[in-house]
């Protein structure tokens, strides 16, 4: 019984982070925010002399970039306007150009494809397909 | 391969799962030797962190062998018997290169939950739920390690598989809340809430680090002979008089550095704040019980330093801000640096200094991954950690 009680409760949590995450995406992404940014702990020089490996999508957010050095040594800001179409889509862009960037590598959302469909489970996967792309970024 | 799995709340079984690959160029894969249940799953398995899917590989405190590289690893060599940090770190980002590594940028693949939750997302970690990162835990024959030259460290030859296996997560997470959070140093008294695995390596790392005395605070009986007979501390029931205790002991001052190493689902406390918490927590009213957080604020000595470091989700009522504030407390906590004190701890242990074995009460074969949780969550048997072995005991 106690298990069941913490399953509805579990369900329940990871429900209402779902709409924590949905409220935070219409907060976020309301037209005229400004910007997004990042800032990557590298030199101008090094981005620079990493902007040669990185793909066409990556390179061109890069280009679109406008970079400034960050204070106390901390790298390069990168800040990004909203241009109004698919601001999750370049979040989760800018993400992944920051771990290009910074690690040589990539780490998009992890994938759950093919798990047996749960009640808690579906609630996690509408957050999961959201983790790259929302967020306070 | 076969691994523990999670397939709901309070339901752990051993399943196939897919082998593991190297997806990335610094990836390794390490074919697991040992791997030791930790408290913090409980807080998993009890549906106290919502994060799970059915099928999740769980475990995150391990030890195995290098059996594959990924084309950028260029210090780790297949063979190579390795320790591997609980956390996931890039070694390269902002925090990583202040060895603040637990706090990644690039670690945690699902950032939009934590950064919502807490603001910004921490780094990732072995089968810890999908809000730090959805990573395959460790409970398994084999295991992908991501970035392996920053997080995976070879053991030194004669120090044994169930001594060095503690690096992995609890020697480290006691090392930082003594060395790191809590500062301490000689002359100090200090006070351990809780005796599992964290609470203990954390009153060991106090004792290397000088400390004049060392106090461990537990409900379970059992667990406070064992830090009593193991590490020759002083142990109190917070339950019989531990303020009076706690005088006592320091001749009025009170505890120059209080370590909480409970967690978020504190057991044995009594009252009514402790009854209030477990009727909350269950309703989500509030995540946490931390009894043994107000406890270490309360009887920390005015301008001492209190260290968090037991598991917490999200938001705790009555927090007692109030002594924190007047009495002028430093309170910090996180999760651990493992790449910052792996290396350390090693050392300690090839000297002897540090010897956790003893903590490896249960070591059982992977097949038993459900029994071994039964004997961690139960403390039956005198259970404090139990050691999960693939290809048997």
């Amino acid at each position: 019984m106690r298990g069941r009680l913490l399953a509805v409760a579990a369900l329940g949590a990871g429900a209402a982070t779902a709409v924590v995450l949905r409220r935070g995406r219409t907060a976020l992404d309301a037209p005229g925010r400004g910007t997004l940014a990042v800032t990557v702990a590298l030199t101008a020089d090094e981005v620079d002399a990493r902007a040669t490996g990185l793909d066409d999508e990556l390179g061109a957010l890069l280009a679109r970039a406008r970079r400034t050095p960050a204070p106390g040594g901390r790298g390069t800001e990168l800040r990004v306007d909203d241009d109004g179409h698919d601001r999750a889509g370049t979040r989760q862009t800018l993400r992944l150009l920051k771990q290009q960037l910074e690690t040589g590598s990539t780490m998009p959302p992890d994938d759950l494809s093919g798990r047996p469909p749960t009640p808690q489970g579906l609630a996690l996967d509408a957050v999961l397909r959201a983790a790259g792309r929302e967020g306070r970024l | 391969m076969r691994a523990v799995q999670w397939t709901g709340v309070n339901e752990v079984s051993t399943g196939d799962v897919p082998d593991p690959a190297i997806e990335q160029p610094y990836d390794a894969i390490v074919k697991v030797t040992a791997s030791v249940t930790c408290g913090s799953d409980l807080h998993l398995l009890g549906g106290y962190i919502p994060f799970m899917r059915h099928g999740d590989v769980i475990g995150h405190e391990f030890l195995g062998e290098v059996v594959e590289v990924g084309p950028g690893v260029r210090d780790r060599r297949v063979g190579e018997r390795v320790v591997v940090s609980s956390f996931i770190a890039c070694g390269s980002c902002w925090y990583c290169r202040q060895q603040l590594f637990s706090l990644c940028d690039n670690g945690n693949r699902n950032p939009a939950v934590t950064e919502t939750l807490w603001g910004f997302a921490p780094g990732g970690c072995f089968g810890y739920s999908h809000a730090l990162g959805g990573y395959a835990g460790s409970h398994a024959e084999y295991v992908r390690v991501p970035f392996a030259d920053v997080g995976a460290f070879p053991v030194p030859d004669g120090v044994e598989d169930l001594r060095a296996l503690f690096a992995s997560d609890a020697a480290a997470t006691g090392w930082m809340g003594a060395a790191d959070l809590g500062e301490v140093g000689p002359g100090d008294v200090v006070a351990v809430w809780g005796a599992g695995g964290v609470g203990q390596m954390a009153a060991r790392s106090a004792q290397i680090l000088g400390a004049d005395r060392v106090v461990v605070i537990e409900t379970d009986p059992y667990r406070r002979a064992v830090a009593r007979d193991q590490l020759g501390c002083d142990v109190l029931d917070p339950q019989d008089a531990l303020g009076d205790a706690l005088l006592d002991l320091t001749a009025g001052r009170g505890p120059d550095v209080c370590i909480e190493a409970v967690g978020m689902e504190a057991s044995g406390a009594t009252g009514p704040l402790a009854a209030l918490d477990k009727v909350t927590q269950l309703a989500r009213v509030q995540t946490e019980r931390i009894t043994p957080l107000r406890e270490a604020i309360y009887h920390c000595r005015k301008g001492g330093r209190v260290a968090v470091l037991g598991v917490f989700a999200a938001w705790a009522d009555r927090f007692p801000l109030g002594a924190l504030m007047n009495k002028g407390l430093t309170l910090r906590g996180a999760q651990m640096h493992g790449q910052k004190y792996i290396p350390t701890l090693l050392d300690l242990m090839a000297r002897d200094e540090l010897a956790p074995e003893y903590l490896a009460t249960h070591v059982l074969d992977l097949e038993d991954g459900a029994e071994a949780y039964r004997l961690f969550k139960e403390k039956d048997d005198g259970c404090l950690r139990a050691v999960l072995r693939p290809g048997g005991v």
